[in-house]
């Protein structure tokens, strides 16, 4: 596979440095499949880095960051320029290059979504390595995004969207307050604003067993007699008596 | 006719006076009966209205008031007076211990801003070092150049990178200066202090200047969650470097505050063992049960969520971290 790569830094050392390892990444990261990095495009300031994204923008392209870009602290820096690549490639792979170990990545990631990191080392070997695998990841996502048929049910906690795969979920239930509902899942917990009636609309795949719950019947377990639902988790809803016909049915199947 | 008329001037200089003392006590009783024990001090005046009610219905009832009226009299008056001493002395009691725990917040509060400012100064020094450094630097590097000698050059060049810049205490506060808020601050600031001691490696982000979050949320409230996510994320850290699942370097707690459009998030995460940790099993252990309250932490969270309906939480395991989130929406927005 052919990937699409570009590359941003305001020190042109760091950009050929960056495409030397480009190559070796390459290498190791192929086996039946060959794997090679196009470098469409590189800049060393914003300005330019725009110029040429406005010309020709792939769709999944992977691009590699400067954070600190330029001398004016928090205006026209790496971050303001993923936002516009996101924008305009929203399958694009970012991985940001940093000097500070500490730099508040969570920050970007809510800002941004999804992004990738990876701190400048003077140790040639280790960046290699660490450059190898987030290559691996950020191909890893985009294969897998271009292949997925796999059903996510997505909601909104806040400002912000998130979706989780439609078979992680346990069961979707009300919450003791107005509007807010609590998702549980094979990995945690998650509360949103919403309304069970209207999931219950829009994700067929999830079964109402009540007023106020809606479950995955994947990873349900029925228990007949006390009217019960147990989860993985050991969780435990009950459904209303009104629907315990549809259940012995569904169940049955 | 003489007594009756010392009864009417008697009567009209005792109304007069306790016309002229009600004036001066009325803002006092006004404050007492809005203040925190304006329950006590309701209870105290209606014991002495009913008692003193009482004790004249009986002495109206008799013309000859006997000995044991007077007796019990004499009791109910002395026991009004007990109580009102007893509540006055309540009162002074709240008041001491109010002000010694104000005292004790105003001074860790100090005890903060010192830090912080000594931090600052530090800051400071080091920056004008480095302009002094920097001319000396760039002359001897251009001769250098001069000469042709790029390793002199580079080798001059990384040593002062890695003598300044690497310095961890410089970037020790990071982004603390855009929270306006002083409790928000506070807490983040003592946290971050207490992983920099235990040599945690950390982070914290707040992008977004913070003047305000919505309105209906307790501040203290907040603070007390976001403490106890912060002791959860430390804890669990050293606990999986004590039982070696995770070695000092690998040791991370990331954490920040957020904001967009007008709304409040933090989060917080800490790294886990990269084995098959279940979510049951962490909350069994790292994140809920504490070792002197078992189960304290997720209860005051839960309880923080259910106490208002535009707080959000979120908690769940990705990779490599645990991740706990925080919203807190603005109320508009769950009100429709």
């Amino acid at each position: 596979m052919k990937y699409q790569v570009f590359i941003c830094d305001d020190n042109q050392d760091t950009i050929v440095q960056l495409k030397h390892m480009l190559l070796i990444a390459a290498f190791r990261l192929s086996d039946n499949d060959s794997v090679t990095f196009n470098v469409f495009g590189q800049a060393t300031t914003y300005k330019s880095a725009i110029n040429i994204l406005q010309k020709t923008i792939p769709t999944g392209g992977i691009y590699f960051l400067d954070v600190e870009l330029g001398k004016n602290i928090g205006k026209d820096n790496g971050f303001d320029l993923a936002e516009y690549i996101k924008q305009n490639d929203p399958k694009a792979q970012i991985i940001f290059v940093t000097s500070h170990a500490d730099l508040s990545i969570i920050t970007y990631q809510r800002r941004l979504g999804p992004i990738d990191y990876i701190v400048k080392s003077s140790n040639v070997a280790e960046l290699t390595t660490r450059i190898s695998d987030t290559l691996k990841s950020a191909i890893n996502y985009l294969e897998n995004s271009s292949s997925e048929s796999a059903n996510f049910f997505t909601y909104k906690a806040g400002y912000e969207v998130k979706k989780i795969a439609a078979d992680n979920i346990y069961y979707i239930s009300t919450t003791g307050n107005s509007h807010k509902l609590e998702l549980v899942h094979t990995n945690g917990i998650s509360q949103f604003i919403g309304s069970i009636s209207k999931i219950a609309e829009t994700a067929p795949y999830l079964l109402q067993i009540s007023q106020s719950c809606l479950i995955n019947p994947k990873k349900a377990e029925i228990d007949y007699q006390s009217h019960k639902i147990t989860f993985p988790n050991g969780d435990i809803q009950y459904y209303s008596r009104k629907n315990s016909h549809m259940l012995r049915k569904y169940f049955s199947k | 006719m003489d007594s009756s008329n010392l009864d009417f001037f008697t009567n009209i200089a005792i109304i007069i006076i306790s016309y002229l003392l009600l004036l001066k006590i009325i803002p006092k009783i006004i404050t007492n009966l809005t203040s925190t024990n304006k329950k006590v001090f309701i209870g105290v005046l209606a014991y002495i209205y009913i008692s003193s009610t009482v004790l004249n219905a009986y002495v109206l009832s008799d013309t000859k008031p006997t000995e044991v009226i007077i007796v019990s009299l004499a009791l109910l008056f002395l026991q009004s007076i007990f109580i009102l001493i007893m509540y006055i002395s309540l009162v002074e009691i709240q008041k001491k211990l109010l002000s010694h725990t104000q005292q004790k917040e105003l001074l860790q509060e100090k005890q903060e801003l010192e830090e912080y400012s000594s931090y600052l100064d530090q800051n400071e020094d080091d920056l004008r070092r480095f302009k002094h450094d920097y001319q000396n630097i760039l002359n001897s590097l251009k001769i250098d150049a001069q000469e042709g000698n790029v390793k002199g050059v580079i080798d001059k060049l990384s040593e002062y990178t890695n003598s300044h810049f690497n310095e961890e205490a410089l970037r020790k506060y990071k982004d603390l200066n855009h929270i306006h808020i002083k409790e928000l601050k506070s807490i983040v600031f003592s946290k971050l202090t207490q992983m920099y001691n235990l040599g945690i490696l950390y982070s914290f982000g707040c992008e977004s200047e913070i003047y305000e979050i919505p309105q209906n949320i307790d501040l203290l409230d907040l603070v007390r969650v976001i403490g106890i996510t912060f002791d959860n994320a430390i804890e669990a850290e050293t606990d999986y470097f004590n039982s070696n699942f995770l070695q000092k370097q690998d040791l991370r707690i990331e954490a920040m505050y957020y904001q967009d459009h007008d709304d409040f998030e933090f989060m917080i995460r800490n790294r886990i063992p990269n084995s098959d940790i279940t979510l049951s099993q962490l909350t069994e252990k790292g994140y809920t049960t504490k070792k002197q309250h078992p189960g304290l932490g997720l209860a005051n969270v839960k309880q923080f969520s259910q106490k208002y309906d535009n707080v959000i939480i979120d908690y769940h395991i990705k990779d490599t971290w645990f991740i706990f989130n925080l919203t807190i929406l603005p109320i508009d927005e769950v009100t429709d």
